[in-house]
């Protein structure tokens, strides 16, 4: 590898890390599981990479990566369009467009990174057994003695909690 | 005007997959509708994203989460994404995630400190111990005493599993706002012929390290110690729950990572306290130690 590729890969890997979490939100933000965000995140990166020569260094890497991984999501949901869980394109589009200009995306993440902080050992044991790559939740709670349903209500209430968190903190700010 | 009770709760079982025909066509009209709608169900999503990227790097302490990964490799060697990773077996995929993050990490070297900075902002949270089955904090790190620290890693060996000890060196280089305190008993000696310790931690970041050592006089899973933080807002004194450390062993050094419950505005004092699992509340007097005086 010579320098300047190194220094490139330097500058890909620097943005990508820094804007990773804002594009894999916008990602699951556009297609029905999570899984679907996992496979798609693969895609997106690999193109983000190859086009990364095309990238001006002055632009805002977020909106562009998040450009590239609309039509990366697209082309994926068009294989599936007969899934139910698949939204019609227009609202995809919408969610999409206004995913890529929403200016409030790094205040709420920073607001959720704190947010998590504060999850109870407890609750992060749960958010870690359920978000597990494979994971089932009828096991899960068969093991914590629970039923799938009560677990699934544990999940939303930590989730809920944790939104809550982050509109309370936003609103503090003035953004909610 | 959104129901937002109905709102989430058709958020919830999206998040899940979980929506019916008719749950799904309601969700997408009322998404449709309504732009308060729309920024709730992104802020949502984002946050059913953020928990997956939690579970996938504490499944696996590398740096990178699996799909970048396997996304970079994928440039790397010219071949075609591994697409299929969350249908292989569980252990098996692990086991060749983990040796093509070796190959990573040696295709990146020269990459990895502007890896380092950009990642540790997002995946903070691989600091918090894991748990075992029964709910307690598991043992993170032992070393004899005498032993030297090891040293302060610099960014390329950032990119391997680092020991606590080693991710509190790296607190400690890396944050500019670090306390460093020294456990002191009540009348602002150090504790002597007890536990000894320190604990640092980092306001901006959220985190700190308590560390415990010549743990000489504890009686193995008779006790548990317990910080506490008090800190203060505008509204005044909060005390806030820094973690219970159940301390399994008799010797040597301990380091836990700080578990605060809240955001923890301004630190004012640390306080450990000692007492039987369980809290019977019974306190051992002469390990009830304190901080105060804070100030990098």
């Amino acid at each position: 590898m010579d320098q300047v590729e190194q220094q490139r890969h330097r500058q890909f890997l620097r943005l990508f890390a820094s804007h990773e979490a804002a594009v894999h939100g916008f990602v699951r933000s556009l297609v029905p599981r999570r899984e679907d965000a996992s496979e798609v995140m693969q895609e997106v990166v690999v193109v983000l990479w190859e086009k990364f020569e095309e990238f001006d260094l002055a632009r805002d890497f977020r909106k562009w990566a998040c450009g590239v991984a609309r039509f990366e999501v697209l082309a994926f949901l068009r294989d599936r369009a007969r899934d139910r869980h698949v939204f019609d394109e227009s609202l995809l589009l919408t969610l999409a467009d206004e995913g890529i200009e929403d200016s409030t995306g790094e205040t709420r993440r920073a607001a959720l990174e704190e947010c998590l902080q504060k999850l109870l050992p407890r609750q992060r044991e749960i958010v870690l057994a359920a978000y597990e790559s494979g994971a089932q939740i009828d096991k899960i709670a068969n093991q914590r003695g629970q039923t799938p349903m009560s677990l699934y209500k544990v999940l939303h209430r930590i989730r809920l909690a944790l939104l809550e968190c982050i509109e309370k903190t936003l609103g503090m700010e003035g953004l909610a | 005007m959104i129901d937002r009770q109905v709102l989430f709760e058709l958020l919830q079982r999206h998040a899940d997959d979980m929506l019916t025909p008719e749950q799904s066509a309601s969700l997408q009209e009322m998404l449709r509708n309504d732009v308060e709608a729309r920024r709730l169900f992104r802020s949502y999503l984002e946050l059913d994203a953020a928990l997956a990227r939690i579970s996938d790097s504490a499944s696996d302490l590398d740096v990178l989460p699996a799909w970048a990964v396997d996304g970079i490799l994928v440039q790397a060697s010219s071949q075609p994404p591994a697409y299929a990773r969350s249908s292989e077996p569980k252990s098996e995929s692990v086991g060749t995630i983990q040796v093509r993050r070796r190959e990573v990490i040696a295709w990146m070297t020269a990459a990895a400190c502007l890896l380092v900075a950009g990642l540790s902002l997002s995946f903070r949270l691989q600091d918090s111990p894991r748990q075992g089955a029964d709910g307690r904090v598991a043992k993170i790190a032992e070393r004899p005493q005498g032993i030297p620290a090891p040293p302060v890693p610099d960014a390329k060996s950032s990119v391997v599993n680092l020991t606590i000890a080693e991710r509190r060196e790296q607190l400690i280089a890396s944050s500019s706002d670090v306390l460093q305190l020294r456990l002191v008993s009540e009348n602002g000696d150090a504790v002597a012929n007890e536990s000894d310790g320190d604990l640092v931690w980092s306001s901006g970041r959220q985190m700190g390290y308590l560390r415990l050592r010549g743990l000489t006089g504890n009686v193995p899973v008779q006790r548990q110690y317990q910080l506490w933080i008090v800190g203060s807002d505008v509204s005044g004194n909060e005390i806030i729950n820094g973690g219970i450390f159940p301390v399994d062993r008799s010797t040597g050094e301990l380091i836990l990572p700080i578990q605060a419950s809240q955001f923890v505005y301004q630190p004012k004092m640390f306080v450990v306290t000692v007492e039987s699992p369980g809290g019977d509340g019974n306190l051992t007097a002469s390990l009830l130690t304190k901080m105060d005086g804070l100030g990098p």
